[in-house]
């Protein structure tokens, strides 16, 4: 890669503190959410997360808009180290940064109007107040797919669909660079989901922004992503352009998430194999020496249990921590088929 | 483009409309419209609305003064009609009465051009001085100065039913029927020490000592001519109103109307009903406003600051509310003397507390929410953030709490008014309706027969307290966000 990318996060570690005690509280352990995470974002382009639940995705984009103070690592933004950045330093950083949520119920306040939520931004950085501001929230609601005439109405007015739009249109209020996405149609019917990613594709193409979109489901990301980072348990096991992770998945983890992707055709999906992981998700309140996988892996060779195994460029772009799997795949038979 | 929601049909006309803004039902609207539905809490509201309304126009709509003595009509039941005439007159040949002089029904009928005759029945006293001499609390002579009589030593006073005694100096009334030789003393002269000399008026009321009194006036309402019984009774004449049967302003008697009675000392019971409303609600609004602006940014800055600070500023919550409030407030109202705004600060200190742990309760609760994540991620600051975004939607509960608070303020004032901490203002007694119950308990009399001076204050503070609860009832379902849409 010549060009630097956008967004580059190193070594990125949220611990959480476990607590005891009463009046002197003292620390007796840490939920590692997200623990040695690397990945890169270039400009422009969208970058798909996805992992199981509990893996640290949300952790992952809260941690890079400093929503959760990370306890470890860099976050590279255009430039700057988001992570050592003060608070009053972030505030401006976050003029560039800005974030969809996930509930679209829950993440707009049920006492302002949309033109309040909407012109929120505006007031805080003091760029427009007054006809001026309305203006500009009107204009972004049409940008959104909303009518104007609507900015008086509170959140409630709306079904979940049109709110998500209202929290689009808030994240494009300050024209950020880039937009981190956390779930943002895993609350929604699926199909509005169509329409909300739909919508974020066009914005992007019309505004040249970049995404780290969050999601749980597979098939949503394959569709908005240039390239998917597969997580698990606080780390990255893969990252792939979108459509060889999908055809050509070099990680177990991988391999076996792909496989839970319901096929619409009963034929094939009765003929397809299905690859069921034992065992539970690990708690991670653990400290690994090898291999986060290795006690559900059905490839897993001594080594994993020993040696953390490193993200490695396996093929042009794609990258893969697995001791077991090489250029072309894991080796015939690895995964117990 | 998706469907609008089901409660927004007329959006898809709106988008072809252009930029005109349409309004939305917003929360407290919402509200609003449910609670109207609500008839106990409707009842409720317009109550406490006309209770505030009744406090705030106390002085237009209150007909008499709630401090002004008439000692000598005595607590009237209730619908007891009495003369018009409170003040002491003069009158005088020549002269324009003043005007606090005349009733005022005389005064307005004194404006036209025309003469006007006020005509007077009075009942004159009759009143005979009396000495007694006391050796310690036995009675040892009476001695009787009846005018031009020269002096009469009888052996026994007896003192007829339509006459009493009473203390010169004070006008207070002896309550004794008879006074003998070597017998007690009556009960207000008793104490003393030795040989001494007490002085009482024997007065006596009796037909032969009424006459008629006719006070003419001209046309520029200075008085013209005063007649007495038929003679001219020379050119100036002082009236006290315990003298006056009955007033008559051109053939119009000039009565009016105590509707709920009065007291003891003659004062209108209406009418200190109403000022102690205003005493009552004036409390507990102001208390209960202290205890919204402390609690509610108290609590909410606790909450969201969370951790260690919450903590500490939870533990004060806590040791301030070990501390027993009755002994609290009597402590700084004995220490820093009854003024009314040490009880407003005295029970304002109180209530904040419960208003601080509900609201950071809430706060608690919401500052997980995601709108207050992408409140911080537009770059709103901690201020920002909680006036804006946290404080708003705590509301609902703040304003449940504070319904519910203005009657148990109402009700803890009246508590220390009713065990004799009644506060003051410029030196003035102000008397709340606890302050009033406490009166019509303690001048009740032992058959109850006095009661009017115990119901309407009792009844005035039972419905307010049950207005405002109703209220509180009312807005608490009202607000509730599960019943949102509903009904």
């Amino acid at each position: 890669m010549s060009e630097q990318p956008l967004l580059s996060v190193e070594d990125l570690e949220v611990h959480f503190p476990i607590e005891r005690g009463l009046l002197f509280k003292r620390q007796v352990g840490a939920v590692r959410a997200v623990d040695g995470l690397n990945f890169t974002v270039n400009a422009g382009e969208t970058l798909g997360l996805v992992g199981e639940s509990g893996c640290g995705k949300s952790t992952t984009a809260r941690a890079i808009i400093r929503l959760e103070d990370p306890t470890g690592g860099r976050v590279m933004f255009d430039g700057r180290d988001l992570a050592d950045l003060s608070r009053t330093e972030m505030r401006e950083a976050r003029q560039d940064l800005q974030m969809i949520f996930q509930d679209p119920y829950a993440s707009l306040n049920p006492r302002m109007t949309v033109l309040n939520l909407i012109g929120e931004p505006f007031r805080n950085y003091g760029i427009a107040s007054g006809s001026e501001l309305t203006e500009r929230v009107c204009d972004l609601l049409e940008v959104v797919g909303l009518s104007a005439s609507w900015r008086n109405r509170y959140p409630h007015e709306f079904s979940g669909g049109q709110r998500q739009r209202i929290g689009v249109a808030r994240a494009l209020a300050l024209e950020p660079k880039m937009i981190l996405c956390d779930e943002p149609v895993s609350a929604l019917d699926v199909s509005i989901q169509a329409q909300v990613i739909n919508l974020l594709q066009d914005l992007q193409n019309k505004l040249g922004l970049t995404y780290l979109f969050i999601a749980h489901d597979l098939a949503v990301v394959r569709h908005i992503s240039d390239r998917v980072a597969v997580m698990y348990l606080g780390r990255i096991v893969e990252v792939a352009p979108a459509n060889e992770i999908y055809t050509k998945p070099l990680h177990p983890y991988s391999v076996a998430l792909l496989s839970a992707i319901p096929i619409p055709d009963p034929k094939l999906q009765r003929a397809r194999k299905r690859i069921a992981l034992e065992g539970e998700i690990p708690t991670p309140t653990m400290a690994y020496k090898g291999c986060r996988f290795v006690d559900r892996c059905p490839a897993r060779i001594a080594r994993c249990h020993d040696e953390d195994p490193p993200l490695v460029e396996h093929r042009p772009d794609h990258f893969a921590a697995c001791w077991v799997t090489g250029e072309d795949g894991l080796p015939a038979g690895a995964m117990g088929v | 483009m998706e469907r609008p929601s089901n409660r927004t049909p007329e959006g898809i006309v709106a988008a072809s409309h252009g930029r005109r803004a349409l309004q939305g039902e917003s929360l407290s609207q919402d509200a609003w419209r449910r609670l109207k539905k609500n008839k106990m809490a409707m009842a409720g509201f317009w109550i406490s609305v006309v209770m505030s309304l009744s406090a705030l126009l106390a002085d237009v709509i209150s007909p008499y003064s709630p401090e002004e003595q008439q000692r000598w009509l005595g607590a009237l039941p209730p619908l007891t009609e009495v003369l018009s005439l409170r003040n002491e007159m003069r009158f005088t040949v020549g002269e324009r009465p003043t005007e606090s002089e005349v009733p005022q029904a005389c005064a307005d009928a004194l404006g036209d051009e025309e003469s006007h005759e006020l005509l007077f029945e009075v009942q004159d006293e009759a009143i005979t001085p009396v000495r007694l001499v006391l050796d310690g609390d036995t009675v040892e002579s009476i001695d009787l100065r009846p005018p031009g009589r020269g002096v009469v030593r009888p052996d026994a006073l007896d003192v007829e039913e339509q006459d009493f005694l009473r203390i010169p100096d004070t006008g207070e009334r002896v309550a004794v029927a008879r006074i003998a030789k070597r017998d007690a003393a009556p009960d207000v002269l008793r104490g003393g020490e030795g040989r001494r000399v007490a002085v009482l008026e024997l007065v006596r009321r009796s037909p032969e000592d009424r006459y008629r009194l006719t006070v003419g006036f001209s046309g520029d309402g200075t008085v013209s001519a005063i007649d007495r019984a038929g003679t001219d009774a020379g050119p100036s004449l002082t009236l006290k109103p315990g003298y006056v049967v009955d007033v008559v302003l051109d053939g119009n008697p000039l009565r009016h109307t105590h509707i709920l009675g009065t007291d003891q000392e003659g004062r209108d019971s209406l009418s200190r009903l109403i000022y102690g409303g205003r005493i009552s609600l004036l409390v507990g609004l102001t208390a209960t406003l202290v205890s919204l602006l402390v609690g509610v940014l108290y609590g909410a800055f606790s909450g969201y600051m969370g951790g260690r600070i919450d903590g500490m500023m939870m533990r004060i919550v806590d040791v301030l509310y070990a501390i027993p409030y009755l002994f609290l407030v009597i402590l700084l109202l004995v220490a820093f003397g009854r003024s009314i705004i040490i009880l407003f600060v005295a029970l304002g200190l109180v209530q904040w507390l419960t208003m601080a742990r509900i609201v950071r309760g809430q706060v608690l609760g919401l500052k997980e929410k995601e709108f207050v994540d992408a409140a911080v991620t537009v770059g709103a600051g901690w201020w920002q953030v909680l006036t804006r975004h946290l404080i708003p939607n705590t509301l609902g509960v703040v304003v449940v709490y504070t319904t519910l608070t203005v009657p148990q303020v109402i009700l803890q004032e009246s508590f220390l008014a009713f065990i004799g901490l009644t506060v003051e203002m410029d030196g003035r007694p102000l008397e709340s309706w606890g302050a009033l119950v406490n009166y019509g308990r303690e001048a009740l009399g032992a058959n109850g027969e006095f009661w009017w001076l115990l119901l309407w204050p009792s009844i005035a503070m039972s419905v307010t307290l049950f207005s405002l609860n109703f209220l509180g009832d009312g807005l608490r379902d009202a607000l509730d966000p599960q019943q949102r849409g509903r009904t």
